[in-house]
């Protein structure tokens, strides 16, 4: 495994600790402390939308830089890899994105969605999900 | 018996500097350098951990609570099937 990448749900999970699944979130910390962390660019589009509403994505985006996250950006490759994700899968495209980042990066997936985590695991991606 | 390089070889002169008590035993030297590189990867690793910690630490104060309860449905819902 090369790092973890992050769905929108995990990185919900991860800095909102009203959130039901904040500490198996920052239990991922301990676990793998050395590994990268990853988000594609879709992934963190979907999660400034409620930063910038509330007029503080500044400051959500030092933090967020700060706490090591490493954005991605898709590729060329990623469309294709992405099509066919969706056409062997029920995922949606934000979530068939996940995928696709974590096969190009040989990452495993952080995710609270079941179906995701489902998907990843029936296409051998390694999955950290709560329990 | 090690074989080096002029770059590892250079390090473990310099190392026999620090440590004179082994500049005759380029082995001891090659071991006395690798515990100070593990040492520094195992601080850096901690920094890294801990820099994360307090960015989430500030990310929380800041933003628990910015997202709906329902946000994972929320946004599933703009996508097609």
């Amino acid at each position: 495994m090369a790092g973890l990448v992050f769905d929108a749900s995990a990185v919900i999970s991860l800095v909102d600790s009203r959130d039901a699944r904040f500490e198996w979130a920052f239990s991922l910390l301990t676990i793998a402390p050395e590994e990268k962390f990853y988000i594609s660019a879709l992934t963190y589009a979907e999660v400034l939308v409620h930063p910038a509403r509330g007029k503080k994505l500044n400051l959500f985006l030092r933090d967020f830089a700060q706490a090591g996250f490493e954005i991605v950006s898709l590729a060329e490759a990623d469309s294709l890899e992405i099509a066919n994700v969706r056409s062997i899968t029920s995922l949606k495209t934000p979530d068939a994105v996940v995928v696709a980042l974590a096969i190009r990066l040989d990452a495993a997936i952080a995710t609270a969605d079941l179906s995701l985590a489902a998907a990843a695991r029936a296409m051998k991606i390694g999955v950290f999900q709560p329990n | 018996m090690i074989t080096e390089s002029d770059e590892l070889s250079a390090c473990l002169d310099k190392a026999a500097k620090l440590w004179p008590e082994f500049a005759d035993e380029r082995a001891e030297l090659l071991r006395q350098v690798i515990a100070v590189g593990r040492q520094v990867i195992e601080t850096r690793t901690q920094n890294t951990l801990n820099n994360r910690l307090e960015a989430l630490k500030r990310l929380s104060e800041n933003f628990s609570g910015t997202w709906p309860a329902d946000f994972d449905e929320q946004r599933k819902s703009e996508w097609p099937d």
